[in-house]
Formats: C-alpha cells, structure tokens, sequence
C-alpha cells in the first residue's frame, strides 16, 4: 500500500455504477479522488491553515499542522476526505505528493492496467493530459458546487447517455451494491 | 464520507446555545430593563460563565489532534467560520469572567462598567449564536439539511429558549431546596417569553420542512427516509412532539388561566423545552451528517453512533461547572432575596 491507508477508509475508490435494464444496460467505472478543485471549498474552511494549494495546483494537507476537527471533510463536496483515526489528521488523496517530488507519477496512475488514468501539467499544452482534454470529450462531477474541479472523466456523459437515471452502485465505502 | 462531527458536537452546540441564551437573559434586565427576569438575572449570568468555559471539553474529545489545537490561536485562518468562533468564545469566557466577578462584587460600584461589557457581550453572544447557520452553510458537502436561510436566526430562538429553560429549572430548584417561594411574577413573565420563542421555533421548523419537500430536491428521499428511519425518534418524537408541541400546550394552558401555574408543572415545561432543543441540535448535526452521506457519497442512509464517554464527561463537567460558579460567585442567592428591594442597574 503506498499511503498506509487505513481498512475501511479510502484515498481513492472505484464505484462500479449499472444504468438500465437488459438490453439497454451500460456499466461504468467511476473513480473517486480528491478534485484538486482550482477553487477547493476545503481550504477556507480549514481553522488553523493545514490544509492549502500549493503553486503547481495540489491541494495537501499538513500532518503537523492538521488538528483533525473534521471541518474540511463536510466542506468537501466529493467525499474525498476523511479522518485517520490513527494520525489524528484528516487524509485525503495528494496525488502521491511524495512521489512528484521524486519526479515519479501518482501511485494509482502507475498501478492501472488499463492506463485510464492519465496525470500531468495542465499548463504544458504538449502534456499528456492536456493532449487529451483536446481531444476527447470530458466530464467533470458536480460542476454546480463552484468548486472547479480538475479532475476530469473522459467519456463519462457519452457512456450514461439515453439510460435511466436509476442505477445500481457497487460501491466499497458500504461494501456492497446500492441501488439509487 | 464517514459520520464526522456527529453526537459530541451536538453536544457542544447545545451547551453552547445554552450559554448564549443565558447570557442574553442575563442582560435583559440590566441592559434593556426588562424586570421580569430581574430575579434569575444572576443565576442566568453564573450559569453562562460555567457554560462557556465547559465548551472546550467537547471540542478536545471531539479533535483528532487535541494537543494541536492552540495552533487556532497561534496560526489562525481567518476565512475560516471555526476559527473566528474560537476567538469569539474565548472573548466571551473572557468577557463573562469579568462580568460575574463584577456582579458578584463590584456591582455597586462598577455598574456603569458592567452595563458597557454587558452590551459588548450581548453584541458577540448574538453573533456566536447566529454562527452556525454560516458554519453549516459553508460545509459543501452537507448540502441537504444544513442549507438553510432561516438557521441563523432558528439557532438564535434556540438559544434563548434554551437558556431561559436551564435558568428557569435552577432557579426553580435551588429555591425549592431552599424551601423558598419562587417568584409568581417571574414564572408568569417567563411563560409569556417561553411561548413566543417557541412557537416561533416551532413555526420556522415546520416551514423548514415544508418548504424541503415542495422543493423536493435530489435528496429528499434521504431526508425523508432519515426523519422515517434512524431519527424517527429524536426527530418526530422528541423535538417536535414532546419537546415543541406538548410544551406549547401546557405553556398555552398556563396562559390562557386553564391550568393553575406552579413551580412543579413549569419544572416540567422546561425540561420538556430542554429536551426540545437539545435534539434540535442533534437532529441537526447527525440527521445533517445522515443525509449528506446518503445523497453524496455511500448512496444509502446509514446509522450513527453515540459516544456516551464523551457526552457524559461534558455533561458532568457542565454540572460541576455550573454548581462551583454558584458557590464561588456566591452573591446571587443574597441579592435575588433582596431584589424586590435592590434598584436594577
């Protein structure tokens, strides 16, 4: 593991959500992490200045500053957020901030064996990622928070588009399929 | 999203209410001369000091880290609606201090000074009190039940309803043990207060609902499911029915001369208001919490968990508080004796 994430809590999870009924059924793969929003709702809200984004647009926490009172966890519209029972901090994806600092890409982009996820500098036009918010069709999820977020989902409209609203979430937070 | 804040801050936001609440009772009578709650004014006043000095104890069991928790002094982020409510209630511990010490024995001679840190105390009270309307609203991710215009002013009502009750119930038994007469005039006075409040509460939450449901958001299902489910309880049977409505049926009852009044049936009015507001503060917190991980994050509407060690410590503390400040600060009992006779500031 490379945060030493604790059982039951998550950096990053992947739902499963199931739209339609046979034979008009699509199954997507939602990954959930922290936005990285360009305007995060957690920052402000944090009392004692822990949590902040830094210059190349990373939103982290300081583990030395954070006192753990929970505020940015409800101010965050995603869920990305949680409290380490065991730092006494709250937690939340930094993009594997230790590894960008090593020059090394995110562990979960390294990890895919689909390489779905693609990681890089917005402002370099010739980066990966920006090639890719060019060419392909992008989503990002609740765009009415405000908060702009910058992670974004590639085809994600176009694979739920024509179903039902009505899904089927498999989702490892509750551990088990919901239906919403 | 996991439950975060939860029962032990429902706790602090109630002790916390009460302690505004009481304040503002505290003032009435010497600020804005409302003499009917001439005789609980000091008891009021005690009652706040302890009450706001015991809001630190929720507040370091609730901390991940509460060993860090100077650093909202030290390092504070003033855009943070947390951070600026610590400074405002360290004001006011600060503020209520010199104001029992003085009341208690300088207020003879001090009384201009008392008047002066009185409306100062009034000013920020309100504000801490209005304050978690803007906390809740600035939370994003519990959108559903804690957007709401009408909270700041809810959270205001509450406050001194709950207050009042607290005052009201050791006014009412300290003079029993003491084997005193309460006042009549008080408890006439009070009754009049304790309805209006209430039944503004009571009308602000209703519309609260109904205005929820013919907006029936996304989450409406969640918040119906909540209020049909886990809060069934907190929510329909105590705040509304037996904190709001029962209540405001024997309080309307005492008004209007068709039951007598009594210091016994008032000592169950506001236990019943007690009750009311303190699962107003839970249902708030919690069913916020509830619904906001139903519509956002797990898609289905869980439980939540009730820390009794915190809540019990806090409460014990808030007893021993209160009963230490009416023992140190002694003077109460003397002058509300006297008060038919002493002038009000």
């Amino acid at each position: 593991m490379e945060n030493g994430v604790p059982y039951e809590y998550f950096r990053t999870h992947v739902e499963v959500v199931e739209r339609g009924v046979y034979p008009n059924v699509r199954r997507v793969f939602i990954p959930k992490l922290c936005n990285h929003c360009d305007n995060p709702s957690c920052v402000p809200v944090c009392p004692v200045k822990a949590t902040y984004k830094r210059e190349d647009g990373v939103v982290v926490v300081d583990y030395d500053k954070c006192i753990g009172c929970g505020y940015c966890v409800l101010a965050c519209p995603y869920g990305a957020r949680y409290r380490n029972p065991y730092l006494g901090t709250v937690d939340k994806c930094d993009f594997c901030s230790h590894r960008l600092e090593q020059g090394l890409l995110p562990a979960c982009v390294v990890n895919c064996m689909g390489r779905a996820r693609i990681f890089g500098d917005l402002n370099d036009p010739e980066s990966p990622v920006s090639k890719a918010l060019k060419t392909k069709s992008i989503a990002v999820l609740k765009p009415e928070t405000g908060n702009k977020p910058m992670v974004f989902y590639i085809g994600l409209e176009e694979a739920l588009k024509g179903l039902p609203a009505k899904s089927i979430v498999i989702n490892p937070k509750v551990g088990g399929v919901v239906e919403i | 999203m996991m439950e975060v804040w939860g029962s032990v801050i429902a706790t602090y936001t109630f002790i916390a209410s009460v302690a505004v609440g009481a304040y503002i009772v505290s003032m009435l009578s010497t600020l804005f001369k409302l003499g009917g709650f001439k005789d609980i004014a000091p008891l009021a006043l005690r009652i706040s000091w302890a009450s706001f000095i015991v809001l630190a104890i929720p507040l370091l069991l609730h901390l991940g880290s509460p060993w860090r928790a100077y650093k909202i002094f030290t390092s504070p982020n003033l855009t943070s609606p947390m951070a600026v409510a610590a400074w405002l209630v360290t004001l006011l511990v600060i503020l209520t201090t010199i104001l029992v010490v003085l009341d208690n024995w300088y207020r003879a001679t001090r009384a201009s000074t008392i008047v002066t840190l009185g409306a100062i105390g009034v000013v920020l009270a309100v504000i801490y009190a209005g304050y978690p309307g803007v906390l809740f609203a600035t939370a994003k991710g519990v959108e559903a039940w804690w957007h709401n215009q009408a909270l700041p002013i809810t959270s205001i009502l509450v406050s001194i309803l709950s207050g009042l009750s607290l005052t009201l119930l050791a006014y009412i038994l300290l003079w029993r043990f003491s084997k005193m007469e309460v006042s009549k005039a008080t408890l006439e006075y009070s009754v009049r207060v304790l309805l209006l409040l209430l039944l503004l509460v009571f009308i602000l939450e209703i519309s609260d609902i109904i205005l929820r449901t013919y907006e029936a958001k996304t989450w409406i299902a969640e918040f119906n499911k909540a209020l049909t489910g886990p809060l069934s309880i907190s929510y329909v049977g105590l705040q509304l029915i037996l904190g709001s409505v029962i209540p405001l049926f024997l309080l309307a009852l005492v008004l209007f001369r068709r039951v007598a009044m009594s210091a016994e049936l008032m000592v169950i009015i506001v236990i019943l208001i007690l009750i009311g507001s303190f699962t107003y503060k839970w249902n708030l917190l919690i069913g916020g919490e509830l619904v906001a991980m139903a519509s956002t994050d797990v898609y289905t509407l869980g439980t939540y968990s009730i820390h009794f060690i915190e809540i019990l410590a806090t409460l014990l503390s808030w007893l021993f508080l209160i009963s230490l400040s009416l023992v140190i600060f002694a003077n109460w009992k003397v002058r509300v004796e006297k008060s038919g006779v002493e002038a009000d500031v």
